[in-house]
């Protein structure tokens, strides 16, 4: 199984791998898509690290509901 | 459980042909620089074949069959059996199968038919042929696997055309007592949109042609779900481990999917060969050109236990244990 949930390291952990984008942005209330370095690959590598890392599987449409990564952190709780 | 076992079949040889032209993934200028890096990175993809306007899938086959049967000093009038299993055939109707019976010079008294599959349609394609071969003793067969898929991608698709690449391949297969193969199928028809060509066959309209759409996320999220519970209860059922098996040979999707895979099943990263830096993914040819182009020399004058798995549109997936022993492997041919 992936690692069990807590919000400082689940930032940490996505701060290195998503190591292409600003860090000061990576916190709770960011709205991921207003990153400017945000892209349908930078999601696809977000999604796969969640994945890899808590074994929880996001949807792409899951995905376009959410807004900021506080919303993606509610979504792995709820799924895990 | 979808597990079977065919027996008395056996490879004999591989050749793939793919176009001369190439295009590199970090000249794709609709993505910026830091983009282009980030897609090479997150794909491993540099370099995709294309194919010039007019050749077509079949064609490449056709030219990986005959050195394949050139290599292997069989006549095409031995063959009884040829299936094509590409997404690109020459047309709707006929089937492209007949066309290349012709073309080969093979009996009028031969099997030939399409099958139509994409990325797991190389293991799906063993399936069908070696279930049919075994009950011909004295015949021998071609499995013809290929896209020319740049056919079908628009340029503007960033999440599609960077990734897809062509290639035709041919597979020798021949009856020979004693020999086991065994296969793991699954398929599920509710992911059917993640992957598809829409605006075509029976779904064609008035409006302007679509290029090939992909749901990149839906389409990592699957290949995770399947491909690792479908290796592992394949193994279970052949009682085999991992650590018996010399190469797991898989369809190259991306670096990110097929990394991912591999790490879920804790399998090491020599035995997995890659191909996607210079041929990124070819559909259903993957798994024969990432023989040639990783293995040859391995698999040249060696017995060495194998792992296909093919997954993808459908969604569509398969895997399969087979033994070869001096696999014939035709160098990659450009043309």
């Amino acid at each position: 199984m992936g690692s069990s949930l807590n919000t400082a390291e689940f930032f940490d952990k996505m701060s290195n791998h998503l190591d292409d984008m600003p860090s000061e942005l990576l916190k709770p209330e960011q709205s991921f898509r207003d990153i400017p370095q945000w892209s349908s690959i930078q999601a696809l590598v977000f999604i796969a690290f969640i994945n890899q890392e808590y074994r929880v599987a996001i949807s792409q449409e899951e995905l376009s509901k959410a807004e900021t990564f506080q919303d993606i952190f509610e979504l792995i709780k709820a799924k895990s | 459980m979808g597990c079977f076992s065919i027996p008395d079949v056996r490879l004999a040889g591989i050749s793939v042909a793919v176009p001369k032209h190439i295009e590199k993934n970090a000249d794709y200028q609709l993505l910026g620089e830091k983009e282009r890096e980030l897609l090479i990175k997150t794909t491993g993809i540099e370099e995709r074949r294309v194919a010039p306007a007019g050749m077509k899938t079949s064609d490449y086959c056709f030219q990986a069959a005959q050195a394949l049967l050139l290599q292997l000093g069989w006549k095409a009038e031995e063959l009884g059996l040829l299936i094509f299993v590409s997404q690109s055939a020459d047309y709707i109707l006929p089937s492209t199968a007949p066309i290349l019976q012709h073309q080969l010079g093979m009996s009028t008294e031969s099997m030939a038919f399409d099958i139509s599959l994409g990325c797991s349609g190389y293991v799906y394609g063993l399936s069908v042929i070696a279930s049919l071969l075994s009950r011909m003793p004295n015949k021998r067969a071609l499995l013809l696997c290929g896209d020319v898929s740049t056919f079908y991608t628009d340029p503007t698709e960033r999440g599609v055309h960077p990734i897809f690449s062509d290639a035709g391949s041919a597979t020798a297969l021949m009856f020979n007592s004693g020999e086991i193969m065994h296969f793991n199928a699954g398929t599920d028809g509710s992911g059917s949109e993640a992957i598809r060509l829409p605006n075509s066959g029976m779904h064609q309209t008035e409006e302007s042609k679509k290029g090939l759409q992909m749901n990149g996320i839906d389409v990592f999220q699957f290949s995770l779900a399947a491909v690792p519970s479908n290796i592992t209860e394949l193994l279970k059922y052949a009682h085999l481990s991992h650590e018996e098996l010399d190469y797991f040979i898989l369809h190259q999707a991306n670096k990110l999917i097929n990394d991912s895979i591999r790490k879920r099943l804790n399998i090491e990263e020599y035995k997995f060969p890659s191909s996607l830096q210079y041929f990124g993914n070819t559909s259903s040819a993957t798994i024969p050109l990432t023989m040639i182009t990783a293995l040859s020399s391995a698999l040249s004058g060696a017995s060495k236990k194998l792992c296909f798995s093919g997954f993808g549109v459908g969604f569509s997936w398969c895997s399969a244990l087979i033994s070869v022993d001096n696999l014939q492997c035709v160098p990659i041919i450009e043309c």
